[in-house]
């Protein structure tokens, strides 16, 4: 039985649906594609699984113009979990032999450009009880976050959190996006034992936060430790802080796993208003309606024009709310931004916002 | 596949023409591509979806212009080939609009989707064609307007489709259909010249108004410029109930005669009351329920075997229907429906809501609930009107529910004079009763008439057999609202399904649409086979 023929009622609802969440769907608004709605999509895996479609190379290179951001979900009287049902395709693609995109472009094992702990303060610890997994974004493409949040704990007077060998490791996500469950599956297990004993883990990238909280636990992997986005790590060591607060015109760009599939709008809000002059501008899509910015589900990777207008397009609400600013808190979203934004606009994960704060002597 | 090839070019020299104008990505001859685009949300297409086949009628290719120069370009380009072009909005279309039954070039509109100014001193809004309702919508309420054109299908239709099939909204008792909110247009006509009809004399003849509701045989709609409102300070909704149909008619009629301008104004036919009241029973998401007309059918069982002396065949059919949950056996049994949907003593829910200035709502809700409870009714609450403006949206949701029993389910949306309302109502009820289950309301009233909105489903065994039960529904509801003087078409347009009445209803003047289309579309290359019967494309 193939992965989809379980996904066969939720198939048909959206293909007989007159495409009622087209508006929410970022990927459709700036592709103006009626093939690429949440309706155009599951329609297409409907007839894959009736038959009526023949899956081959071309069909399945379609699946992947989803960046699975839930606008379509939170705008469903059904609430279809389209980004599930996608997913889902993805691995039967793959299973079939259908993959227009090869595995290697989804495992992110480089070297970190940022040798921290080599230049950083000392804290890597062989079996930490505090585990700082910074995920691949932040070790490639933003590695400078990564000292820095080491350094915040420093002047925080925060004892527990390090490093380890897990923290080099990848969680995987873009492998469970595009549809490489098997090597997922191993890649969990392995981050898993490297995890070993830490009590808690905290996450900078909240595409890993979602990854470990929900995925893991689906290939049974769930990790023993609690696991946290490091907002929430960080607003209780920020109160009583001596911040001095940033100016200028800061806007807060909701990242899509954190407003959506986690619901979490106020603590990075929290945190930006106790390090900022001004209170954050708020874009004109925001919290569970955030637009997004093509910085997830693999879309960088399998639809990268795509991606860069998404970019683009959250850019533009910046601009014209009269932000010259923008910060995130998932590092994901970071590098689209910035390409996007060019001169036009600042844009930085929200760690470097914070470290300019509580800046020390070394600042 | 049906598929007339009209094609006069080899596909390559096609795709190579058009890529060439918008650039290789945004031409595509994809099987994905073809078939989201060989249909559009004619409930015949997904009769033919449902029986497995998703791509009947597929264009030769789809394109996507980003501007109104590569729309001339498209249009330039084939215009010297001769190949049919379909303007293509959000494709929520329920008549066929944009299905390519001759083939040809699909042009997706959705990439021109600028909102190209807002004239807050005038209160005009300026947008491109291809802009998705919600979005304009959305913009506008930003910047403190609103255009007060709510369709069903906002989330899913563009500002131009609206315009090609003088689309009405929820509101449109206050605000109008689309065709009384256009102040002009730019449309790119069939040789790739644009006409901007604000560059045209403001008086006679209208030019915008003899585009508007063309349904893409005349051009491309890429601009349109229209007045806006202030966003409404205040709101006033309430349910009323009724213990007839005409009783509630003749208050619907009195308000608007009174001069007052509700923005929802509408009745319900019992059957469609219990729907709606069943929704506003329902609490948080009634679409995650099971339809919400499976729902008032298993009300209906109930009542219709505890009543006194309740007995017969029927009644039992319609029972174990409901009790197995089988919307599709009720379905199948639609006369049995019918008659007991007509025997239920249920009463009629009426609907009015005022929006604007607050002193201004208040009075006119003041003066309407007077008028309403003099004409026999009953007050429901302010918490019926608004749980109905909570989840006015929800219906259209369920559709997909009785499609994922095997059934269909289609809209017509008729209209005619207050006088003939009752007759309209009964003789299309009359006519489509032995086919399908079918239950109606009221709404878009105007001081001279007001629209019937009939929902009808019905169940066969197979596609082939659904698809010949749906024509036979729809010629007879058609021939029913022609000789009860009604118009076949309110405003979901005409496309394909509508086209053969529309020679009935238009007469003498097809002659003159006939020298119009041949003036600006002498090939006939402009959506061909909707709208008007034409050589081209034959039915579908
Ligand atoms: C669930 C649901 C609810 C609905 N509710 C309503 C409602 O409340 N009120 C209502 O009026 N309608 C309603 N409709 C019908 C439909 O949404 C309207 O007809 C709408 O105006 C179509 O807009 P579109 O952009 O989807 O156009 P399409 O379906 O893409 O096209 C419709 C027709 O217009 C032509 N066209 C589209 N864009 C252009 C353009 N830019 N220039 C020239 N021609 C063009 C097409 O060729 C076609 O003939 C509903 C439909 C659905 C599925
Ligand atoms: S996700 Fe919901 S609203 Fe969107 S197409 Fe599917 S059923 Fe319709
Ligand atoms: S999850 Fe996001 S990108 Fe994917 S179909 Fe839904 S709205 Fe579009």
């Amino acid at each position: 039985m193939s992965r989809l023929s379980p996904l066969h009622d939720a198939l048909t609802l959206c293909t007989f649906c007159p495409s009622l969440c087209h508006h929410a769907c970022p990927v459709a608004a700036v592709e103006g594609r009626d093939t690429v709605t949440p309706w155009g999509l599951v329609s297409l895996v409907h007839h894959i699984e009736t038959g009526s479609v023949r899956l081959t190379d071309d069909v399945a290179h379609t699946l992947y113009r989803c960046s699975g951001c839930r606008a379509c979900t939170e705008a469903c009287l059904h609430g279809q979990d389209v980004e599930g049902i996608l997913f889902t395709a993805r691995a039967e693609a793959v299973a079939r032999g259908r993959r227009p995109h090869a595995r290697e472009r989804f495992q992110h094992d480089q070297a970190p450009r940022d040798p921290w702990w080599e230049t950083g303060p000392a804290r890597f610890h062989p079996d930490p009880t505090v585990l700082l997994l910074p995920g691949h974004r932040d070790l490639v493409s933003d590695a400078t976050a990564v000292r820095k949040t080491l350094r915040l704990c420093e002047r925080l007077d925060e004892a527990e959190l390090a490093c380890a060998d897990a923290s080099l490791l990848d969680v995987g996500y873009d492998l469970w996006a595009a549809g490489y469950r098997d090597e997922f599956a191993l890649r969990a297990e392995r981050l898993r034992q490297a995890v070993g004993d830490a009590a808690v883990v905290v996450v900078m990238s909240a595409e890993a936060l979602y990854a470990l909280k929900v995925i893991y636990p689906q290939v049974n992997q769930a990790l023993a430790a609690q696991v946290l986005h490091v907002s929430d790590f960080l607003l209780p060591l920020l109160s009583g802080a001596v911040v001095s607060r940033v100016g200028g015109a800061v806007g807060y760009h909701d990242s899509c796993h954190l407003a959506r599939h986690f619901g979490v709008f106020d603590v990075p809000r929290e945190l930006l208003r106790r390090v900022l002059e001004r209170p954050p501008i708020e874009l004109r899509q925001r919290e569970a309606d955030t637009f997004c910015c093509g910085g997830t589900g693999c879309l960088g990777i399998t639809a990268p024009q795509t991606a860069a207008a998404m970019s683009e397009e959250v850019v533009q609400m910046a601009l014209e709310a009269g932000c010259e600013r923008l910060v995130t808190f998932a590092p994901e979203c970071v590098g689209g931004l910035r390409a996007a934004a060019g001169e036009r606009l600042r844009v930085d994960g929200a760690i470097t916002l914070i470290d300019e704060a509580v800046a020390g002597d070394e600042a | 596949m049906l598929r007339p090839a009209v094609t006069r070019l080899p596909q390559a020299h096609l795709i190579a023409g058009l890529a060439a104008i918008v650039g290789p990505t945004r031409v595509s001859t994809e099987l994905p591509d073809l078939v989201a685009y060989s249909a559009d949300f004619w409930p015949k297409l997904q009769i033919w979806k449902l029986g497995g086949d998703p791509e009947r009628y597929p264009p030769d290719c789809v394109v996507w212009p980003s501007t109104e120069a590569e729309v001339q370009g498209v249009v330039s380009f084939c215009a010297e080939h001769a190949i049919p072009l379909i303007p293509y909005g959000g494709g929520s279309g329920v008549c066929g609009g944009t299905v390519p039954i001759s083939g040809g070039v699909v042009v997706d509109l959705k990439r021109l989707r600028s909102i190209v100014a807002i004239d807050r001193d005038s209160h005009t809004v300026t947008a491109e064609g291809g802009i998705l309702g919600q979005h304009l919508e959305d913009r506008l309420a930003a910047a403190g307007f609103t255009l007060g054109h709510f369709p069903s299908s906002i989330m899913c239709s563009t500002l131009g489709g609206w315009l090609a099939t003088r689309s009405g909204g929820q509101f449109s008792s206050r605000y109008g259909k689309i065709e009384d909110m256009v102040l002009s247009l730019r449309v790119v006509l069939a040789d790739g010249s644009v006409l901007d009809t604000a560059d045209r004399s403001t008086g006679d003849p209208d030019w915008t108004q003899l585009l508007v509701g063309s349904e893409g045989t005349l051009g491309f709609i890429t601009q349109a410029t229209l007045r806006v409102h202030a966003a409404p300070a205040s709101r006033h909704f309430r349910g009323f109930k009724f213990h007839t149909l005409y009783d509630g008619l003749t208050a619907m009629r009195l308000v608007m005669q009174a001069g007052l301008e509700p923005v929802v104004l509408r009745l319900y036919d019992p059957f469609d009351s219990m729907v709606a009241l069943g929704k506003q029973d329902a609490p948080g998401d009634g679409a995650a329920e099971a339809h919400g007309m499976r729902g008032a059918i298993e009300r209906l069982s109930h009542w219709a075997t505890t009543r006194p002396g309740a007995a017969g065949g029927f009644t039992r059919r319609l029972r174990r229907a409901a009790r197995t949950k089988a919307i599709a056996a009720a379905l199948s049994v639609p006369s049995v429906v019918n008659k007991l949907a007509q025997a239920v003593p249920s009463q009629c829910l009426l609907i009015i809501g005022f929006e604007g200035p607050d002193e201004a709502v208040q009075r006119s809700a003041w003066r309407s609930r007077q008028i309403l409870l003099d004409a026999d009714g009953t007050d429901a609450g302010s918490h019926v009107g608004e749980t109905w403006l909570a989840k006015r949206h929800a219906v259209s949701f369920k559709q997909a529910r009785i499609y994922q029993t095997g059934s269909f389910v289609d809209t017509m949306e008729v209209a005619t004079t207050w006088d003939r309302l009752p007759q309209l109502y009964e003789s299309v009820r009359r006519a489509v009763s032995p086919h399908a289950f079918i239950m109606a309301h009221f709404s878009h009233a105007y001081r001279e008439g007001c629209s019937i909105y009939f929902t009808f489903a019905a169940h066969r065994s197979n596609a082939e057999r659904s698809a010949g039960l749906y024509d036979t529904i729809w010629d007879a509801a058609l021939l029913a609202t022609q000789a009860a003087g009604g118009t076949t078409s309110h405003h979901h347009g005409v496309g394909i399904s509508k086209k053969h009445a529309m020679v009935a209803e238009h007469g003498e003047m097809l002659r003159a649409w006939r020298a119009l289309k041949d003036a600006m579309d002498p090939q006939g290359i402009l959506n061909p086979g909707k709208l008007f019967p034409d050589n081209a494309g034959g039915g579908a």
